[in-house]
């Protein structure tokens, strides 16, 4: 549009405010965080000396090993380990239902809707722009001690004692999870089985696959980068949510994102909640790195452009 | 190159570089006043982005452009004396046809009549009339077209740019706009500078043509000099079709040539000068080419060949003939007029044509 | 329909009850004559929803939700506008890092920037939390929404409309006036919408970052602790939804009429 100018003066111009934004809310705040982990908390005044005692805490050795799930860790303090590894198994087990779940709804979507694909994607959108803690809430309504599940079963007469083991447990926080984003994770899933060329799968066909081989070698493979994508956009937050875990969680439901609230709003410990923060943060993303490289995503996705 | 004194455009060896890339490569060339001027050429060979540097959207790496004997460069697309009808029309959606028009007369202080009624005279150029209030989605190809028109011709420029602007409509259509449009240059009587692939469109339209390839102009002259006389292979056989003998210059007299090729001896017309030996190609249009089952007469060039195939076309036969030592067969085109004598595939015949028919490439 | 999609349309079906079921027991149970959230139903009133104009409290943060959310919606989409057209107009250096950068609130979970806004707010500036700490986290969360709906509307349209405008005579200025800005309009109206529901109902930040005023969100959290105050919350809550769910269709009407219009150039 501007000629006058070097064009990329103009665009970074342009660019600015967007830019100046992202770093003063976004890359400052990060540095603080990663700045007050090295330092520590010494009752209400902060002792500002660079330190490792926070990142130490969350490693330092114990003889008497503490026990969950019937796996040891070996630490003084290992709360914060065994919330991370629980954190990332349940999110797993979320991301893997979810991708179950949504991938079939996006094949009806994609391949058997013709004319009202707007309105189901309108449908679909809708629940992602609503107040997300109002979703938990539902749930919590819906499993509570007198939630509508027990209440309703128990006037329908199918019940006399409401059963106690629907709420407050990670199964809980788990349903809730995978309902809260099941919808969101349909859309990256439709779009990449929406761009498939049709006459592809034609050509499969005519080549002699049957519909469940021509999925397997055709489909599958050419909408796994929207699957993935999908799966990495439900895994990642899902670590470190703590609205869910706080509503329907229970004391057995906690997650890592409720260790980090009471560390910074509870127990006045700012510097050890930005360590834990890291680490969580330095987890997900080795993980997320480590999945992409082993099943080679680069490859992944320029094959199915 | 045409150094010529009404040059409404000069372009002095402009280049434009993408990245290692030269899209226009070092070109040079007048555009007089008031001609019909094409550039033509393959997609990618530089065409588009020459007239965009035209317009002023891009800046030449290199060299410099003239309008009027005024330099453009740092003179934006806004500022120049061209306007441009797009590959796509960009007829704005949110305005109606009348807005559309009117674009580009709002900032230039006219008062409200006389803009108007350069509006109505804009419609009625493009023998739109009355569409005035049509918004631009209810406007078929033809008519956005012709708007586009409009909206460029009512600013007055002393250059009117053609981005493939009949690229978008089907064959009968657009072969109607060309009619229109070279009338439309003759009444307006503004320089049109046209940019197509179409080497048919090219020779209907212009005055004269540039061809371009690979950035570079091959070659500028008048449709029926560009058939006739093309100057290098390329050209040769990107306008029309073309046979070409290769060959080794083995005599020079008398404004004539002597060629050795694998498929015989041939006289070509040719009078710049040529050393013997020097490797040339020997370029004859289908049409030129006479076949028969006798032994020819003297004085014509002639070799011997077997048609292996022909196709009916309407108004002419074309004949496909191979020749012993030559990888290609020749194509000869005959006029159908029912006095013929029928060839049938297989047979043995003479190809023979008279030598000033002929043209030595030697490029 | 064919057959093979029978299965799949009794799947979709069960997926949307799944989705909207649990949903939809707040407006349920907003209307039961009752203060548990229980079956069976005792009866149709709407005397939450009549008691709600007269809580001070929630009066309140309902203002203080309004004021954020219509704040950040409007500076989050004016930040974005020319980001986006600078990202869809111009071939810049790193463009793709700074759109993935952009997208990061998209990907973090949003207590990773709670505390983190947190700690350089009380820690390094030692400033209040004020509704402006909340409007500004607000703003950024809403910034990658606002560049994906205005980034495909500048992109849906022909860049030959822009380059006609500056042909006919105007500069970079007018033809931002003149075209861009008319083409665009649909796409930023839906940008402010969905910027503005983003803000209206965000939570996490909103819960680190408030002082001693708060947002609907926020408040209504606090209010959940309280069992006998559960049927008002669900009439609140149940008031939320359908105002979002209004936003949100408005903006996709919007925004699919955009698309629609598009290029009608092609022919």
């Amino acid at each position: 549009m501007i000629q006058r100018r070097p064009d990329w003066l103009a665009g970074y111009g342009l660019l600015s405010p967007a830019i100046i934004i992202m770093a003063v809310m976004m890359v400052t705040p990060l540095l603080a965080m990663v700045a007050l982990s090295f330092w520590t908390q010494q009752g209400f005044e902060l002792d500002r000396s660079f330190t490792l005692a926070n990142y130490f805490a969350l490693v330092e050795p114990s003889s008497e090993p503490t026990y969950w799930m019937g796996i040891p860790f070996p630490l003084t303090y290992p709360v914060p380990a065994i919330l991370l590894i629980k954190s990332l198994a349940m999110s797993l087990a979320i991301t893997l239902a979810v991708i179950a779940l949504a991938y079939p709804m996006a094949y009806f979507l994609a391949f058997h809707v013709r004319g009202q694909k707007a309105l189901w994607l309108v449908l679909l959108t809708i629940p992602f722009w609503t107040s997300y803690l109002l979703r938990v809430f539902a749930w919590k309504i819906m499993l509570g001690f007198n939630g509508a599940i027990n209440s309703g079963l128990k006037s329908l007469g199918i019940l006399t004692e409401p059963l106690s083991f629907l709420l407050y447990n990670p199964l809980a926080v788990m349903i809730t999870l995978i309902h809260a984003w099941v919808a969101f994770a349909v859309l990256p899933i439709f779009v990449s089985l929406d761009k498939i060329d049709r006459s592809y799968l034609e050509a499969a066909t005519d080549l002699g696959d049957s519909r469940l081989r021509r999925f397997l070698q055709v489909t599958l493979p050419l909408s796994a980068p929207g699957t993935i994508g999908a799966a990495l956009l439900v895994f990642i937050p899902t670590v470190g949510d703590y609205v869910t875990p706080t509503l329907v969680g229970g004391p057995s439901g906690t997650m890592i994102g409720n260790l980090i609230q009471e560390l910074f709003l509870k127990q006045n410990n700012a510097p050890l909640g930005a360590a834990v923060s890291i680490t969580m943060m330095v987890t997900i993303a080795a993980i997320v790195t480590l999945f992409l490289w082993l099943i080679g995503f680069r490859r992944l996705r320029s094959r199915a452009r | 190159m045409a150094e010529h004194t009404d040059a409404v455009i000069e372009i002095r060896d402009v280049s434009k570089l993408f990245g290692p890339v030269a899209a226009v490569d070092g070109v040079s060339f007048g555009i007089i006043r008031g001609e019909f001027f094409s550039l033509l050429g393959p997609s990618g060979c530089g065409k588009t982005t020459l007239l965009r540097m035209l317009a002023g959207f891009e800046q030449p790496s290199r060299g410099e452009i003239l309008i009027d004997s005024q330099p453009m460069a740092g003179v934006p697309a806004n500022k120049r004396p061209t306007n441009m009808v797009f590959q796509s029309y960009a007829i704005f959606p949110h305005l109606n046809v009348e807005e559309n028009v009117g674009y580009g007369l709002r900032n230039r202080k006219l008062g409200k009549d006389e803009t108007r009624s350069r509006v109505v005279a804009a419609l009625d150029l493009v023998k739109l009339s009355g569409y005035g209030k049509r918004g631009a989605h209810q406007l078929s190809g033809g008519q956005r077209q012709r708007v586009a028109l409009a909206r460029a011709l009512v600013c007055r420029p002393k250059v009117l740019l053609l981005d493939e602007p009949l690229g978008a409509l089907d064959k009968k259509l657009r072969e109607e706009m060309q009619l229109e449009l070279r009338q439309l240059q003759r009444n307006v009587g503004i320089t049109f500078v046209f940019v197509t692939h179409d080497q048919e469109e090219a020779l209907t339209l212009s005055d004269r043509i540039a061809v371009m390839s690979s950035g570079k102009v091959l070659q500028i002259a008048r449709s029926d000099d560009l058939y006739e006389n093309p100057n290098c292979r390329e050209v040769a056989e990107f306008i029309g079709n073309m046979n070409l003998f290769e060959g080794k210059v083995a005599a020079v007299a008398q404004g004539n040539v002597t060629i050795a090729t694998a498929a015989g001896t041939f006289t070509v017309p040719h009078v710049a000068p040529i050393g013997a030996g020097n490797a040339v190609h020997l370029a004859i249009r289908p049409e030129k080419l006479a076949l028969s089952a006798d032994k020819p007469a003297p004085g014509l060039n002639a070799v011997k060949g077997r048609v292996i195939a022909q196709t009916y076309l309407g108004d002419r036969r074309q004949f496909l003939t191979q020749i012993d030592g030559m990888a290609k067969p020749l194509a000869i085109s005959r006029q159908i007029s029912g006095a013929e004598s029928p060839i049938s595939t297989d047979s043995d015949v003479w190809v023979t044509w008279p030598p000033q028919l002929g043209r030595l490439l030697t490029s | 329909m064919r057959s093979s999609s029978r299965p799949f349309y009794i799947y979709a079906v069960l997926f949307m009850l799944f989705l909207y079921g649990p949903i939809l027991l707040a407006p349920l149970f907003s209307v039961n004559d009752s203060i548990f959230a229980t079956f069976p139903l005792k009866g149709f009133t709407l005397r939450h929803y009549a008691e709600m104009a007269n809580n001070t409290g929630l009066l309140k943060a309902l203002r203080n939700s309004l004021i954020v959310a219509s704040a950040s919606s409007i500076i989050a989409t004016a930040v974005s506008v020319p980001a986006a057209i600078a990202l869809t107009r111009y071939k810049l250096r790193g463009s793709g890092l700074i759109m993935t950068a952009m997208s990061a609130p998209l990907v973090v979970p949003s207590i990773i920037f709670g505390v983190a806004l947190l700690i350089i707010i009380l820690r390094f500036l030692d400033l209040e939390l004020t509704l402006w700490t909340i409007g500004a986290s607000h703003v950024f969360i809403s910034i990658p929404f606002a560049m994906t709906v205005l980034m495909s509307r500048l992109e849906g349209f022909d860049k030959s409309l822009e380059e006609a405008s500056r042909d006919l005579g105007e500069g970079a200025w007018m033809t931002f006036l003149r075209v861009t800005l008319p083409l665009a309009m649909s796409g930023i109206v839906s940008s402010l919408l969905l910027c503005f529901v983003t803000s209206f109902d965000e939570f996490v930040l909103a819960f680190f970052l408030s002082g001693t005023e708060t947002t609907l969100p926020v408040y209504l959290f606090g209010q959940l602790r309280f069992p006998n105050k559960l049927p008002g919350m669900l009439a609140l809550g149940t008031t939320i939804l359908m105002f979002s769910t209004l936003i949100v269709i408005l903006a996709e009407i919007l925004r699919r009429r955009g698309v629609q219009s598009n290029s009608p150039g092609e022919v």
